[in-house]
């Protein structure tokens, strides 16, 4: 009995020692779990101090497996931007990111900004073709 | 019959893990053995990798640079307690220990997504339907629900990471389960066994629906020497096209087959050793999908016996 415990212990052991995180240096990385958030619900649109007019997509529409770029216009003072989308991959932070995807589809993309007090939202839709 | 539950408690491989033009699903699970004997605890705790980094549309190889490659390193845990000799319960849970999706895109170049976390926990009742006085022929029917436990919208500074490398999905879900074990020799010391387990998936609050996947397996395992044996899978999976907001992706559907190679050994004391290897044999993607490459799979499993019965032998003994 005391045998199989040990050799238990030793597989748990051995599948900690495995959560070592391998990455490609070449690479620019998102996601390491340090930096893990949950994506906040979408606040109600507001009005007041600061503005969120319009989100740019270039090209439009997106080629797939092209990166199209997006950005958010919108003006106020400390700013953040939450960025979703139905469907593909976004890269970047900030006002200005990027997305793309390997799958032909119609899909969404949302953005979120906020200064704090108030916030905004606006959902665009988006073609991926070919 | 304890040793045959040693020996093929094995992972599930429910469709792989990537889903995003990828032909992927949920977390692996496990399909061991139908029920347990009154009293008996089984555990099973296994690391599995999976590894793809080749597109395919239809049954063949295309040339498409988007993912370089992805993988996934996943450690799970399945609790099984008889409840009655007839009658078993089952917990299963797992962890992403990572995700990972390295792209080369043009414009942005070379990009990592990664994710990890726990992923979602499956609960099964399994009942023994039928089980001939011989001990030729058993079957066992099973149901079970997923639930979302896992995070499905992380986000690395405000920006949602790909589905893909989410742990969890967000949607309930339901599994049935057929299994079959066959001893068609005298001795009974050889076992064809047969699972079969559809997987009906839930909408998630962002309006995804992974595709209903059917998994089929046929299984068996042979001596080679002492408490070292030879187990043998071959695995087909069919899997629904996946929806976004209610519209079929059409680049979400499979069909595939795959073999699973196995070498387990007994170390005595109700508690076996297993490592799996896991190559598809035939792919067939609707539009172009990345297709799996290979798994492998490593696995401790351990049966502790709350009520007391005699002391059971070496497998083939």
């Amino acid at each position: 009995m005391k045998k199989s415990v040990f050799i238990l212990f030793a597989f748990i052991v051995c599948l900690t020692i495995c959560s070592c995180k391998k990455t490609n240096n070449d690479a620019v990385a998102y996601g390491t779990s340090k930096n893990y958030s949950d994506i906040a619900s979408t606040p109600p649109s507001t009005g007041g101090t600061f503005s969120f007019t319009k989100i740019t997509l270039t090209p439009n529409p997106v080629k797939i497996g092209i990166a199209s770029k997006l950005y958010a216009t919108a003006t106020g003072n400390n700013l953040t931007y939450k960025w979703t989308t139905s469907h593909g991959d976004l890269f970047g932070n900030g006002a200005a990111i990027y997305y793309s995807d390997s799958c032909i589809g119609t899909y969404t993309i949302t953005c979120v900004v906020s200064d704090g007090v108030h916030s905004a939202t606006i959902t665009i839709p988006i073609t991926v073709s070919n | 019959m304890r040793y045959i539950v040693l020996l093929l408690s094995y992972l599930f491989y429910s469709v792989t893990v990537f889903a995003q033009c990828t032909s992927g699903c949920c977390a692996p699970g496990t399909a061991n053995f139908g029920v347990l004997e009154k009293g008996d605890l089984l555990l099973f705790s296994f690391f599995k990798r999976d590894y793809s980094d080749k597109y395919y549309s239809g049954d063949k190889p295309v040339a498409f640079s988007y993912l370089n490659n992805d993988f996934s390193d996943y450690s799970g845990l399945s609790l099984s307690y008889g409840i009655t000799d007839k009658f078993t319960m089952q917990a299963s849970f797992g962890y992403y220990i990572n995700k990972i999706e390295n792209f080369n895109i043009p414009v942005i170049g070379q990009q990592q997504l990664v994710g990890s976390g726990f992923s979602d926990m499956e609960l099964y009742a399994k009942y023994n339907i039928f089980h001939s006085k011989n001990d030729v022929l058993s079957l066992t029917l099973s149901g079970g629900v997923k639930l979302p436990t896992g995070p499905y919208k992380l986000g690395v500074d405000n920006v949602e990471l790909t589905r893909d490398v989410q742990p969890g999905t967000g949607a309930y879900s339901g599994m049935f389960t057929f299994y079959a074990m066959l001893k068609p020799f005298k001795n009974k010391k050889k076992s064809i066994m047969f699972n079969s387990r559809t997987d009906y998936n839930g909408v998630n609050p962002q309006g995804y629906q992974y595709g209903v996947t059917n998994t089929n397996t046929l299984s068996s395992a042979f001596k080679l020497y002492k408490d070292i044996s030879f187990i043998a899978m071959v695995r087909n999976e069919n899997k629904d096209c996946d929806k976004v907001n209610g519209v079929g992706l059409f680049s979400s559907c499979s069909s595939r087959v795959f073999v699973t190679p196995g070498v387990g050994v007994y170390l005595g004391h109700d508690l076996n050793f297993s490592i799996y290897g896991d190559f598809p044999v035939y792919q067939y993607y609707s539009g172009i999908q990345l297709a799996a490459k290979y798994a492998f799979s490593v696995a401790v499993t351990k049966v502790f016996e709350l009520h007391k019965k005699p002391l059971p032998t070496s497998p083939f003994n």
